[in-house]
């Protein structure tokens, strides 16, 4: 047999003595493959009990139980036999073929390459081992629920007969996948995973990481983005009983005392004098005013095809121009950001809910100035992400707390120090103007978009400072819709104001843009929205697709009275591609008696590829409109000199259970493309359909979010 | 001095009187399935039963929780069998994240004593607690299943 990388060389021995699988899935031949290591995908025991180590953080988005659908359905796994789920390891950027990072549809996308891969060629393994022992052709030998079976003879091994041979396997090339007829777990609804332990409080979130001598710090930073600490006094928090120590450290002033409480009381006796600096008379209304001049000094534009500005100059057809203004949102994540750190003379050790472990571990061993080899980072469960915990700015504080304080600490965020230090979904502003001519036809788009550079604060470390940094500010400028003249652009104001990615990046305000002036255009020329909306993308067969179904069922579904109807669509990717998903979005919305306007009905029409588990996906849309509403109807932060207003769930209020959609009705297309996850996906189509069913129920243009008297 | 009762087992608390009893929970009684959320009564993650109550327990002083008696998410399941709330939570696959999870559930566990049959009205006004992840949909069958379960005895 020829040599190849795809060995199972790295499988090791626990104290327990179950025994650790790493699969390199690097491409074959690539300078990838010379650097990645093998990365570990299961821990069997040795009574065929199989751990599956999620390489992706689990923030309820559902992911692990997706992936691990991936991995046992190629490798014939007993999915009864899958009794944990732990969290992958790292300690080097460069260890394997794979970023790690839970963020846009990665884990779905990555996950369909590397782990159907690890699973086929595990399944492949076992078959080698056993073809070895009996001395036959692996080609006669089949697998199924963790067994290898010789139908000649009517021999079993169970997996765990063999996992002595596997450390010794090589294959010599990337195995036959499974067919979709041959899937046992693809495509199945099947339940999360770890459900148990978050219904009876034992899940372990990072908040909840313990250990004896492990102290509580809060950190006060400034209020004013752009300041920096001038002076402090700590006397008085030194006096609180259970404060030990008081620090300066690079984001501000950190208290750290035995519990909470100690440390929260030692927080507010600091007398902290800030050097507010440049921002300090800055308010939301200064900034939109700055976005907007944005709007017509472009930093990047695309002028074509055609020529837009003279098209919609010219005399004839129908031209209108839509304004839209986005403010600031927060995340909101339940559990606030944490995150324990104990550094020592020559180690540091790491727990925290992150969505990127090996940025955030790169990046504290670069801020201590050590081996990343000398750094051990475990990632916890997280209490929600959306987007949030990308950034390692979290963790980092903490190991610098712990560096100058000398003690473990867990530095814990209050709700107000979450809301108020946020890397927030950027400020925007959009200007749109289109023109239909006489015969109906959308011929001119002239799209411009302002908001405040990313680029600074990319959660990505290697895009900081670079124009791939400005994406999730600026995607979703550019309609999926062919228009013959077309001008796209963008400017961005340069302000030292943390801005990031959160849940559908940019999206939920560019395409929110986009829909809504589709739905104007359609009804000022007479059209059918979904009908051209489907001629627009008639050169794109996906989403040719799902505007046609989105048509069968909206004729299927008669206008109730008092009803106002809205539709738009969402995409990313472009054909040709494995990374595309399209989805078509219609709302239903009416008047509630006390006057404010409730969301009906929702219907989805998805096309994210092959669909790993329906009910998960389905999950994910329904906690989309959820989300969506919430940010429509009260995702509003807004700065005051320079300082965030709002600070906890009284002024910056989130959906409760009545306030989601009344029904919801989802079809998935489920074709046989490349599977692609929607935890964030849905934000830019949902909230422009609701947009613009409530713009036909009110008779007024909406002029982005939050709309007023939403329930 | 302030004594307590958390879980049935005897706490005595010497410290600051003002301190919220959430962190009594979390830290002093070691029981972190209780969750921070918001610290002002407003998210419920970390509600917990006080002397058969339904609190916030980040808005309850240790004075005020002085000879009280508190359950938290740990004491509902026995090593045999979860409470038929935490079932119905199961069976519902309702735990996305989670966080919020425990004092969902045990909101719900006093809700449901005093709404038995409750209406989707009377889940919407007196159901309060926030989820992030939006499980709302799945939260609401949940409810009306631990209500049938309830019904069926199987609290017992």
């Amino acid at each position: 047999m020829s040599m190849s990388r795809r060995s199972f060389l790295k499988a090791t021995v626990t104290t327990a003595g179950a025994l650790v699988v790493y699969v390199n899935t690097a491409p074959l031949a690539s300078a990838k493959a010379a650097k990645a290591n093998p990365m570990p995908f299961i821990e069997m025991a040795p009574n065929g009990d199989i751990t599956f180590i999620s390489s992706r953080s689990d923030m309820g988005q559902g992911s692990p139980t997706s992936l691990a659908q991936v991995l046992y359905d190629e490798m014939d796994a007993d999915w009864d036999k899958l009794v944990a789920v732990k969290e992958t390891w790292a300690n080097d950027i460069s260890v394997y073929n794979d970023p790690l990072g839970t963020i846009g549809a990665a884990s779905t996308f990555i996950g369909w390459f590397n782990h159907r891969e690890a699973g086929a060629s595990l399944r492949e393994g076992f078959k080698l081992a056993a073809a070895g022992l009996w001395q036959v052709d692996a080609e006669r030998l089949i697998t199924e629920k963790s067994k290898v079976i010789d139908p000649e003879t009517g021999n079993i091994f169970h997996y765990h007969e063999l996992y002595a041979s596997l450390s010794t396997l090589y294959l010599p090339k990337v195995p036959d996948y499974k067919t979709r007829e041959q899937s046992t777990l693809i495509g199945k609804p099947l339940p999360q995973l770890r459900s148990k332990e978050r219904v009876t409080g034992e899940a372990e979130f990072g908040i909840d990481v313990t250990f004896p001598g492990l102290k509580i710090a809060l950190l006060e930073r400034c209020p004013t983005f752009g300041g920096k600490l001038a002076s402090f006094d700590a006397a008085d928090a030194l006096k609180i009983k259970g404060v030990r120590s008081v620090v300066e450290v690079e984001n501000g002033v950190a208290v750290v005392a035995d519990g909470f409480w100690a440390a929260q009381k030692g927080r507010e006796a600091l007398k902290i004098e800030w050097d507010h600096g440049a921002l300090a008379n800055l308010s939301s209304e200064m900034i939109s005013e700055m976005l907007k001049e944005k709007l017509d000094q472009p930093v990047d534009s695309n002028p074509e095809p055609g020529d837009a500005k003279a098209v919609l100059a010219a005399e004839g057809g129908k031209t209108l121009t839509g304004h839209f203004s986005f403010p600031f949102v927060a995340h909101a994540t339940m559990e606030p950001m944490n995150t324990t750190a104990w550094v020592t003379d020559d180690k540091c050790e790491i727990w925290s809910p992150t969505q990127s472990i090996l940025d955030a571990l790169n990046q504290a061993a670069k801020f201590l100035g050590r081996d990343k080899n000398d750094l051990t980072f475990h990632r916890t469960l997280s209490g929600g992400g959306f987007g949030r915990r990308a950034q390692e700015d979290f963790v980092i504080e903490a190991v610098d707390v712990s560096r100058k304080s000398g003690y473990p600490v867990k530095l814990i965020w209050t709700r107000e120090d979450d809301i108020r230090h946020d890397y927030f979904r950027s400020m925007s502003e959009m200007r749109i103007s289109a023109k239909m001519n006489d015969d109906g036809k959308l011929i001119a788009w002239d799209g411009a978009l302002g908001f405040i550079d990313t680029s600074p604060y990319h959660f990505s470390p290697r895009d900081r400072g670079t124009k791939r940094g400005r994406f999730v500010g600026s995607a979703g400028i550019e309609p999926a819709y062919k228009i013959p003249n077309r001008y796209l652009a963008y400017g961005m104001a340069e302000l030292p104001i943390t801005v990031g990615i959160l849940r559908g990046i940019s999206h939920g305000y560019t395409n929110f843009a986009n829909e809504v002036m589709i739905d104007r255009l359609a009804k000022v020329s007479g059209r059918g929205p979904i009908e051209l909306r489907a001629e627009l993308l008639s050169e794109n067969e996906r989403a040719a697709i799902v505007m046609k179904e989105l048509q069968v069922i909206n004729d299927a579904s008669p206008l109730a009275d008092g009803m106002s109807r809205g539709y738009a669509f969402a995409f990313e990717g472009v054909p040709g591609r494995p990374y595309q998903y399209y989805s078509g979005h219609m709302a239903d919305v009416r008047r509630l008696e006390d006057g404010r306007i409730k969301v009906h009905k929702i219907w989805v029409v998805a096309d994210h590829g092959r669909v790993i588990n329906p009910q998960s996906f389905k999950r994910q849309i329904h906690s989309s409109i959820v989300f969506a509403l919430s940010m429509m109807r009260s995702g509003k932060i807004t700065m005051k000199n320079g300082q965030i207003e709002q600070g906890n769930f009284d002024d910056y209020p989130v959906s409760l259970i009545g306030e989601g959609a009344e029904n919801v009705d989802i079809k998935l297309l489920d074709n046989g493309a490349h599977p692609m996850g929607c935890g964030e996906k849905m934000q830019a189509g949902l909230q422009p359909a609701i947009a613009n069913a409530i713009e036909g129920l009110t008779g007024e243009d909406v002029t982005g979010i939050p709309i007023e008297g939403l329930a | 001095m302030i004594e307590l009762s958390v879980n049935g087992k005897a706490f005595s608390f010497d410290g600051d009187e003002e301190m919220p009893l959430l962190w009594f929970i979390r830290e002093n009684a070691e029981l972190s399935g209780t969750k921070y959320g918001c610290g002002i009564g407003q998210c419920g993650a970390c509600t917990v039963h006080m002397d058969g109550e339904a609190v916030r327990s980040c808005s309850i002083p240790m004075a005020e929780a002085a000879g009280a008696d508190i359950k938290t998410i740990k004491n509902l399941a026995d090593s045999e069998k979860l409470h038929f709330v935490q079932r119905a939570w199961i069976a519902e696959d309702v735990p996305q994240c989670g966080y919020c999870q425990s004092g969902q559930i045990m909101a719900t566990i006093k809700f449901l004593e005093e709404f038995p049959n409750p209406s989707d009205e009377d889940i919407d006004k007196y159901h309060t607690n926030i989820c992030r992840c939006g499980s709302y949909d799945d939260m609401r069958r949940a409810i009306h299943r631990a209500a049938k379960l309830q019904k069926q005895g199987a609290a017992s």
